[in-house]
C-alpha cells in the first residue's frame, strides 16, 4: 500500500514478517512494522515514512541541513552500508531519540545496552552495527543538532539516509505486470505434470509458462517448473499456488552424510554442465559416486612431503561447518521490459557488465541491444556475481507476453536459493618438527548442493608458505541447491580448521600460538601486524587457557587469514569535463561496498578537486566495461582507471585552457591549471571550454601479475593480503551462550585510500564472521529436500546486541608494485573471524568446537565433555578473570 | 470476506480467524498460508472497554486486547516475571501492536506446521504425522507429551501460568471466567490444537486474583530466556520463577507442546534438593526426546539463573 500505490519506496520489505524491521514506520508516533500491517488498521492514523522525517527535501542533491540530526550522525558515522536497511533503522531510531531527549540534556548519551535494546529489532547484513550505536548515541546526545563539520564520507549516504536511493525492488516501470514461480516441493522428484487451469481462470492472470518438460529430474526443493504473470503480486503468487505440480518422489540426500552413504542415490546420473559455486575456475577431476575430487591445490608445495610428516601428526582433527545463507536484505529482484528488438533489465546485481554480456549470449542478441541497470543494489555479498536463470525465465516471460515483467523473490525464496556458503568437512592433520610445523594435511568435504567448485585448498595455499603442505579438495553434491561464492569463498571455513588446528597444536605443546605462526610468517605485512598486536594489552592472553569453574569463562583467541589480489584485466571509466564539473562514468555497482566513493575519490585525488563535487555515474551497463564487483577487486580496477583516464583528461584541460584564456607556461596543477601568471582552478576552464572526455583503463600493476593471463578478465596480482583477528568472548556455561565482548583486527592491505569506508567493510566482515561462528545456519528437511529456516526468525543473523566493539588497524604501508599501492579488502575481514572465535572458545572453557555454528546445545554438550569441575557456589559473581580493557 | 464487530456480542456471533494486533495472522494471510474469513476485532474496544484496559488492584486484569508493550510498566512490579516477559517477547515494533489475547493464543511456530508444502505431514496443519519427528526438531519439545512435538510459543502464556492467572470468556451464553489459564492449554497430548478454546468463544482478558505473597512487600520474581543471541529469538526454554511464601515456582515454555509448571521439580526444589537432581526428578516423571536432551541442561542453567536473581527482593 505504501509503496505501491502511494510510491513512498523509503521503507523496505525484506523479511515480509515483522522480523527485519526494514518497513519500520511511525504510527502515531510509534514505530511499527507495516509489513504485516492490515490497510485497515490504519483508518484515522497518523502514519510517517522516513520520507515524511527527512524535511522538505528540495528535488536534487540532499539538503542536508534539512535532515533529522539522527540522519546527520548516520552520515557523519557512516553507520550504513547498501542502505537498505537504513531508513528503518532511521525511523526507529528517531523515535528513539525523541523519548530520550525528552527526558534528557544535551551531552547525555544513552548506555549501549539502552540502545541495542531499542533498536534490536532491526536487522542489517552488511554488519553496520557498531557505527549505528555510536551514531544514535551521538544524535541522543545532541551532537548533531547544527550541520556537519565534514562531508561524509560516504558520497551516496544522503540519499540512502532519507530513503531516496532507488534499488531494483523500487523501480516502477509503467504497465508492469509481477511474476511469481511455481516450484516443486520436493527433491529428487520425476515431474510428471503441471495442471494450470485452475490458475489460468483467476482474473487477472496474463499467462503460466512452463519452464521444464514432464520426466524432467529436479534434483532440489524448490526448483522452478513453470512461471505465472499477473497483474498484481498478490495474483501472481495466488495463482501459483494454484497451479498443481505432480511429481514422482525419489530417495533424499540433502547432506553430504546422506550422499556419501552406502546405495545414497545418485544425484547425478549424467553429468552435463554442472552449476559452480567458486569463483575460481572449476578443474576437471573425477567422480565416484556423488563425490568429485580430489582437486589438488599444493603444487609445488611438497604435498608428498607433507603427507609423510603427517603421518605421525601433533595432532588432527575434523572440522565441520554450516551452509550460511547470504541473506542480502534486497532480494535478487529483477525486472525485464521489451521495445522492439532491445531489452532493458532492471536487476539487483553485482555485475551490471557481465549480466548484459550473459543475457545478450543466451538470447542471442546484440550487446547493444541489452541494457542492465541497477542503480543501488541492496547487499550481495557474493549471491549476485553469477547468473540467476530466473532472469532469464522472466526476459522470456516478458517476451511471450508483451508486457514488462519484474519478480521480487520473497524471503524464502531468497533463503532456499539466493546462495549460501558451502557446508564444509575438513580433515586437518599438522606435523610437529621441534617447535616448527613441518607440515600441514587438509582434506576437505563441501557440498554446494547441486553445484560443484567448492574449493578451500587454494586459499589454504596462501598460508604457512614455508610449510609444506597437502591440499586435497573434494566436492559431494546433494539435493540440495547450488551453493554460490559468498564473500571470501573457501576462505572462513579452511581458516576455521587451519587455525583451529594450529591453535590446538600450540595448546598441546604448551606453545605461545603467536609465536609459532610467526615463525611461518615471513611477508612483512604479517610480521607487522604482529608488531601492532603485540603492543595490544590482550596480547599475552592469547597463550593463556582458563581453567575456571565459574559460571562465566572468558578468553582470547586469534585468527589470521590471508586473501588474493584480485584485478580486472582491462576495466575502463569514463571522465567527463563539463560546465558542470566532472563526471565519472563505468558499468560497476555499488552493492555498499563504496564503489560510489571509491571513484569520487579517485578523481578527486587524481585532478585535485572535492570529491563530494564529482558526480558518478554506475550502474548501467551501457558505460563503458567497468569490473563485476566480487572477489575484493573493485577498488583496486577502478582507481588506476580513472588516473589512467585523468592522464590525457588534464592535457587536453590545459591545451583549450591555456587558449581560451590566454595563459602562459600552462601546466596541470593540482586542481587546476598552473601557468606563469597564477593559477586557474578547473572550474573556471570548465565553465569556458567544450565538453571533453576521456576514457583509462586498468593496465596490469607495474610488478606484473602472479599469473601473466587473465582468465575470464579476472587477474591474479602479485602479493597477498594479510589479517589477524584476536577475539575476546565470555562462554555463559549455564545458558550456552557466546559473546564476543571485544575484537581487534589488523589488515595488511596496503595503502587504504578511503579509510572510513574501509573501516566499515571491515567491521561488516567480522559481524559476518561472528554470524558463521555461531548463529547462522540453514536448515534443510532430510525426507523432502525442503528449507526449515526460511524466514529471518528461523535463520539467525546477528543483531545489533551481538556487536562487539571493534578495533580496526590498517597497516596502511604502500606495497610497491601494486597500481593502488594495496590490495582489495573486503574478503579478507571474514576470513579469520570464525577461526578467531572458536579458539577464543577455547581458550575460555579447554573445549575446542569443531563445529560451526558453535549453538548452545554443541556449547553445553562439549563442555560436559571436559573433566567435571567442582559445582560453583550458587550465588557466585561472574568470573571475569581479565576485566575488561 | 473481513468484518469488523463492534460488540463481543457480535463477534463470537462471526465464524472465521479471529485477528486482533495482526502481527502473526496478517503474514499468514498474505503469504497464502491461511485463507477465509476474519473477524478482525479493530474496533471492539468501542463498546467493550474493559478488553482494552489493564487494572491492577489485589489482583491484575489485562483485557484480551491490551498491547503487549501496556505491561512494560512500574504498576506490574508485583507482577515483575510478567513484566520481564513482556518486555522480551518479539521485537519492540512487534510490542505496541500484539494483544495480550493474541500472543495466549497464537498458531504454534513449527517448520513443518507453516512450510506451504511440508503441511501434509503436519497434524496442526490437517496432515496425518508428524514430520518433525522423523526429521528436523532440534528446537522442538523436551517433554514428549503428544503426537505433536512442537512447543507452545506464548511467552506470556509461560509468565502468567506462573501466577496461577486464569482466563476469561465470552460466548453465546454470555461472558464467564472459565478457569486457571493452565487448562486452556491442556496437558499436550491433543496433536490438533494450539489451545483448547472452543469456536464461537472469545478470550475477553487474564486475571490474577491471587495477591502476591508475601503480601507486605513484594514477591520476588523474574523471567528470561536461553537463545543463541540476546534479543529477538524464539526461546530454546523460558522461565519464570517465582518465591513465593509458600513454595517456589517453577513455570516453563520451549519445554513442551504446552506451557507448563514444573510441579515435581518445584516440590523437589522446596525439600532442598539442588535445581539439577530436582530438574532430573522432573525429567524421570517424563517422556524425553533424544534430539531436545540439552535442554535439560539448559533449563538447570535458566532456573539457576533465575533463583539467583530473585534471591532477593528487587
Amino acid at each position: 500500500m505504501i509503496r505501491e500505490r502511494l510510491g513512498l519506496t523509503g521503507a523496505k520489505e525484506a523479511c515480509g514478517h515483522g522480523a527485519c524491521g526494514a518497513c519500520t514506520v511511525l504510527i502515531d508516533g510509534v514505530p511499527e512494522v507495516a509489513c504485516i500491517k492490515p490497510a485497515s488498521h490504519l483508518e484515522g492514523r497518523d502514519v510517517r515514512t522516513i520520507e515524511a522525517l527527512s524535511g522538505a527535501q528540495p528535488a536534487g542533491p540532499v539538503d542536508l541541513s534539512l535532515l533529522h540530526p539522527v540522519q546527520r550522525a548516520f552520515l557523519a558515522e557512516d553507520a550504513l552500508q547498501c542502505g537498505y536497511c537504513t531508513p528503518g533503522f532511521v525511523v526507529e531510531a528517531i523515535a528513539y531519540y525523541r523519548s530520550w531527549r525528552a527526558a534528557h540534556q544535551d551531552g547525555e548519551a544513552p548506555p549501549l545496552p539502552d540502545v541495542e535494546r531499542a533498536l534490536s529489532g532491526h536487522l542489517c547484513r552488511c554488519g553496520a552495527y557498531e557505527a549505528i550505536r555510536v551514531a544514535v548515541q551521538g544524535a541522543c546526545a545532541g551532537a548533531f543538532e547544527g550541520p556537519l563539520a565534514a562531508a561524509p564520507p560516504r558520497v551516496d549516504g544522503p540519499e540512502k539516509v532519507c530513503g531516496r536511493a532507488k534499488y531494483t525492488v523500487d523501480i516502477d516501470v509503467p504497465a508492469m505486470a509481477e511474476a511469481a514461480f511455481v516450484r516443486t516441493p520436493v527433491a529428487a522428484a520425476t515431474l510428471t505434470g503441471i495442471d494450470a487451469r485452475a490458475a489460468r481462470a483467476i482474473p487477472g492472470v496474463l499467462g503460466v509458462l512452463r519452464l521444464v518438460d514432464d520426466g524432467a529430474m529436479l534434483r532440489h526443493a524448490a526448483q522452478a517448473v513453470a512461471i505465472v504473470v499477473a497483474e498484481t503480486r498478490d495474483i501472481a503468487k495466488k495463482a501459483a499456488r494454484a497451479v498443481e505440480v505432480a511429481v514422482t518422489r525419489g530417495p533424499v540426500a540433502c547432506d553430504m552424510r546422506s550422499a556419501r552413504a552406502p546405495g545414497a542415490p545418485r544425484i547425478y546420473v549424467r553429468r552435463g554442465k554442472l552449476p559452480v559455486s567458486s569463483e575460481m575456475p572449476v578443474i576437471p577431476a573425477g567422480w565416484h559416486g556423488n563425490e568429485r575430487g580430489p582437486l589438488r591445490s599444493d603444487i609445488g608445495e611438497h604435498g608428498g612431503q607433507a603427507r609423510k610428516a603427517t603421518a605421525s601428526p601433533a595432532m588432527s582433527g575434523v572440522w565441520t561447518t554450516s551452509a550460511q545463507c547470504h541473506t542480502a536484505l534486497e532480494p535478487h529482484a529483477c525486472i525485464a521490459r521489451w521495445e522492439g528488438g532491445t531489452l532493458t533489465v532492471w536487476a539487483s546485481t553485482q555485475m551490471v557488465r557481465g549480466l548484459a554480456e550473459e543475457l545478450a549470449d543466451r538470447l542471442d542478441l546484440p550487446l547493444a541491444h541489452v541494457r542492465v541497470l541497477a542503480e543501488h543494489v541492496g547487499g550481495a555479498f557474493g549471491a549476485k556475481a553469477a547468473w540467476d536463470p530466473h532472469v532469464g525465465f522472466i526476459a522470456d516471460a516478458a517476451r511471450q507476453l508483451a508486457v514488462p515483467v519484474r519478480y521480487v523473490p520473497d524471503r524464502h525464496e531468497e533463503l532456499m536459493l539466493g546462495g549460501y556458503r558451502p557446508p564444509q568437512e575438513i580433515a586437518v592433520s599438522v606435523a610437529m618438527a621441534g617447535n616448527a610445523m613441518s607440515g600441514i594435511s587438509m582434506e576437505t568435504r563441501g557440498d554446494s548442493g547441486v553445484a560443484v567448485g567448492a574449493n578451500v585448498g587454494a586459499i589454504m595455499r596462501l598460508r604457512y608458505p614455508n610449510v609444506p603442505k597437502y591440499l586435497a579438495d573434494y566436492d559431494v553434491v546433494t539435493h540440495a541447491p547450488a551453493a554460490r561464492p559468498f564473500r571470501g569463498p573457501g576462505g572462513p571455513p579452511g581458516y576455521f580448521a587451519l587455525e583451529g588446528a594450529v591453535d590446538q597444536v600450540a595448546g598441546n605443546l604448551g606453545l605461545s600460538p603467536v609465536d609459532l605462526r610467526r615463525g611461518h610468517d615471513p611477508a612483512p605485512g604479517f610480521q607487522r601486524l604482529y608488531d601492532w598486536a603485540g603492543r595490544l594489552p590482550v596480547w599475552h592472553q592469547l597463550s593463556e587457557i582458563n581453567r575456571g569453574s565459574g559460571r562465566y569463562r572468558v578468553g582470547v583467541g586469534l585468527g589470521t587469514a590471508s586473501w588474493y589480489h584480485f584485478v580486472a584485466a582491462g576495466a575502463e571509466v569514463e571522465l567527463i569535463a563539463d560546465a558542470s564539473g566532472f563526471h565519472v562514468r563505468t558499468a560497476c555497482q555499488d552493492m555498499g561496498n563504496g564503489t560510489r566513493t571509491a571513484l569520487a575519490q579517485a578523481v578527486g585525488d587524481a585532478l585535485g578537486v572535492d570529491p563530494s563535487t564529482v558526480l558518478v555515474e554506475i550502474g548501467d551497463s551501457g558505460f563503458v566495461p567497468g569490473p563485476m564487483s566480487a572477489g575484493s577487486r573493485t577498488t583496486v580496477s577502478v582507481r588506476p582507471a580513472v588516473f589512467d583516464a585523468a592522464g590525457p583528461l588534464k592535457s587536453a584541460l590545459v591545451q583549450f585552457g591555456s587558449q581560451a584564456l590566454k595563459l602562459v607556461g600552462a601546466t596541470a596543477g593540482v586542481g587546476g591549471i598552473a601557468h606563469a601568471g597564477g593559477f586557474v582552478p578547473w572550474a573556471q576552464v570548465l565553465a569556458v571550454g567544450p565538453n571533453t572526455t576521456a576514457v583509462g583503463k586498468r593496465k596490469v600493476d607495474p610488478a606484473g601479475y602472479a599469473i601473466p593471463l587473465a582468465i575470464g578478465g579476472t587477474a591474479i596480482g602479485r602479493h597477498c593480503s594479510a589479517a589477524i583477528q584476536i577475539s575476546r568472548v565470555r562462554v555463559d556455561t549455564w545458558l550456552g551462550r557466546v559473546t564476543v565482548q571485544d575484537v581487534w583486527a589488523g589488515f595488511s592491505v596496503g595503502t587504504v585510500h578511503s579509510p572510513v569506508i574501509a573501516r566499515s567493510q571491515a567491521v561488516g566482515g567480522i559481524i559476518q564472521s561472528l554470524g558463521y561462528a555461531l548463529h547462522e545456519e540453514r536448515r534443510l528437511d532430510p525426507s523432502t529436500g525442503a528449507l526449515l529456516s526460511y524466514n529471518l526468525e528461523d535463520y539467525h543473523l546477528p543483531g545489533i546486541a551481538e556487536t562487539p566493539s571493534v578495533e580496526v588497524w590498517f597497516d596502511d604501508t604502500p606495497i610497491e608494485g601494486l597500481a593502488t599501492g594495496g590490495i582489495g579488502l573486503s574478503e579478507v575481514t571474514t576470513c579469520g573471524g570464525a577461526a578467531s572465535i572458536a579458539n577464543a572458545v577455547y581458550r575460555a572453557t579447554g573445549w575446542r568446537p569443531m563445529d560451526l555454528p558453535i549453538r548452545p546445545d554443541r556449547l553445553l554438550a562439549g563442555l560436559a565433555t571436559l573433566a567435571k569441575p567442582p559445582p560453583a557456589p550458587a550465588e557466585a559473581p561472574p568470573d571475569v578473570p581479565w576485566g575488561t580493557s | 470476506m473481513i468484518a469488523f464487530p463492534t460488540t463481543p456480542t457480535a463477534a463470537v456471533r462471526l465464524a472465521g480467524t479471529i485477528r486482533a494486533g495482526a502481527t502473526d495472522v496478517e503474514e499468514r494471510r498474505r503469504s497464502g498460508r491461511l485463507n477465509g474469513d476474519v473477524v478482525d476485532l479493530r474496533d471492539l474496544a468501542i463498546g467493550a472497554p474493559e478488553l482494552v484496559s489493564l487494572s491492577v488492584s489485589s489482583g491484575l486484569s489485562l483485557g484480551a486486547l491490551v498491547r503487549v508493550s501496556a505491561l512494560d510498566t512500574p504498576a506490574l512490579a508485583p507482577w515483575n516475571g510478567l513484566r520481564e516477559a513482556a518486555q522480551t517477547l518479539a521485537t519492540p515494533q512487534i510490542r505496541p501492536v500484539a494483544t495480550v489475547g493474541g500472543a495466549l493464543l497464537q498458531q504454534n511456530r513449527c517448520g513443518y506446521l507453516r512450510h506451504p508444502d511440508l503441511r501434509a505431514a503436519c497434524y496442526k496443519a490437517g496432515g496425518g504425522g508428524c514430520a518433525a519427528r522423523t526429521g528436523d526438531h532440534l528446537r522442538h519439545a523436551l517433554f514428549d507429551t503428544g503426537a505433536c512435538i512442537s512447543v507452545h510459543p506464548s511467552t506470556l502464556a509461560c509468565a502468567l501460568i506462573a501466577y496461577g492467572a486464569s482466563y476469561g470468556v465470552q460466548d453465546r451464553e454470555g461472558t464467564r471466567i472459565a478457569g486457571a489459564l493452565e487448562g486452556l492449554y491442556g496437558d499436550g497430548s491433543d496433536a490438533l490444537k494450539d489451545h483448547l478454546l472452543p469456536a464461537g468463544t472469545l478470550l475477553t482478558g487474564v486475571h490474577i486474583f491471587e495477591p502476591p505473597r508475601p503480601a507486605a512487600g513484594f514477591e520476588p520474581s523474574a523471567y528470561a530466556r536461553a537463545t543463541g543471541r540476546v534479543w529477538a529469538e524464539w526461546p530454546l526454554v523460558e522461565a519464570v520463577v517465582r518465591r513465593t511464601t509458600v513454595g517456589v515456582v517453577f513455570s516453563v515454555g520451549g519445554v513442551a507442546p504446552v506451557p507448563l509448571r514444573l510441579r515435581t521439580a518445584e516440590r523437589a526444589f522446596d525439600s532442598g534438593a539442588t535445581v539439577a537432581d530436582a530438574v532430573a526428578e522432573e525429567c524421570a516423571s517424563r517422556l524425553i526426546l533424544d534430539d531436545t536432551r540439552y535442554k535439560v541442561q539448559l533449563l538447570v542453567g535458566l532456573l539457576q539463573h533465575l533463583l539467583e536473581r530473585t534471591a532477593s527482593a528487587p
